[in-house]
């Protein structure tokens, strides 16, 4: 380890060590990559749904359900890295839609906020939650077609569980 | 030959004589004009009413039968429904007539099982 003694290898090792940590950041940090597994189902009421799409990253959860056939079927779940008060629009998509923020430990989730019967739009288009100061941390968003929330029961408090 | 009410009639030389009977149906007819959906929403009910009818009866083959084609049905509304209010309704009551058929074949003693 006599290197090490070096001051200027001591420098060079430091550099090495910060560029990495750049790398790091802008692969994962700036790309909002959720890094552990997400869930691909969800169960509420005694029925189970398989995520038609799952989005990770900025860029999936950017283009969201936007451009996409919504049917009845259709689910798509936002998975984000950390918990916080997340906002959608609903910028180009075929059909209004229903929005559950998720605050989810493990398996589990608990509802925190759902947006009902949400329109399209395309040209003012406003974020849900419409107000910033609602609360609703959540590290999981689902959509789904608008009365999906109300059809199976999901409200404030529902517990869901992910598979 | 005439028909006097829900009977068929033929004049013979020593009088009349009853020759046919037309069931009255256990539910009126839908009015028309009706839609594509309203019709098969109707019939939907109709054969599930007639399975459930079967079911009674101990008639369980054709009360099988009968479950499983209004499951068809079902379905077959569901996929061009757009409300998903609508949609669950049809796609909930086809997998319960389905699962209601599955028991009933559960139950139902084969012919070549061993006692």
């Amino acid at each position: 380890m006599s290197f090490l003694r070096n001051p200027r290898d001591l420098i060079a090792i430091g550099v090495l060590a910060l560029l990495l940590a750049i790398a790091a950041y802008a692969t994962l940090g700036m790309s909002g990559s959720v890094t552990s597994p997400v869930p691909t189902e969800f169960t509420v009421d005694g029925r189970t749904y398989a995520f038609t799409y799952i989005a990770t990253n900025n860029a999936q959860r950017a283009a969201g359900l936007m451009n996409r056939q919504v049917t009845n079927t259709t689910t798509m779940l936002f998975a984000f890295p950390a918990m916080g008060n997340y906002q959608f629009w609903m910028y180009d998509t075929n059909t209004s839609l229903d929005m559950i923020w998720i605050n989810a430990t493990g398996n589990t989730g608990r509802v925190v906020y759902v947006y009902a019967d949400a329109q399209p739009c395309s040209l003012s288009c406003p974020n849900y939650p419409t107000s910033s100061s609602v609360d609703c941390k959540a590290n999981y968003v689902i959509e789904a077609k608008a009365g999906f929330a109300a059809a199976n029961g999901i409200e404030v408090g529902t517990q869901i569980q992910f598979g | 030959m005439f028909r006097i009410t829900s009977f068929v009639y033929e004049i013979r030389p020593t009088g009349l004589l009853r020759v046919s009977a037309f069931p009255e149906p256990m539910q009126a007819a839908p009015k028309p004009p009706m839609s594509r959906a309203q019709k098969l929403r109707w019939y939907s009910g109709q054969l599930m009413a007639d399975a459930a009818a079967y079911e009674k009866n101990g008639k369980t083959e054709t009360a099988i039968s009968r479950y499983l084609q209004a499951a068809d049905i079902l379905l077959l509304l569901a996929k061009v429904e757009e409300s998903y209010t609508a949609w669950k309704y049809y796609a909930d009551t086809a997998a319960q007539c389905q699962q209601k058929a599955r028991t009933m074949i559960a139950l139902t003693p084969r012919p070549d099982a061993s006692p």
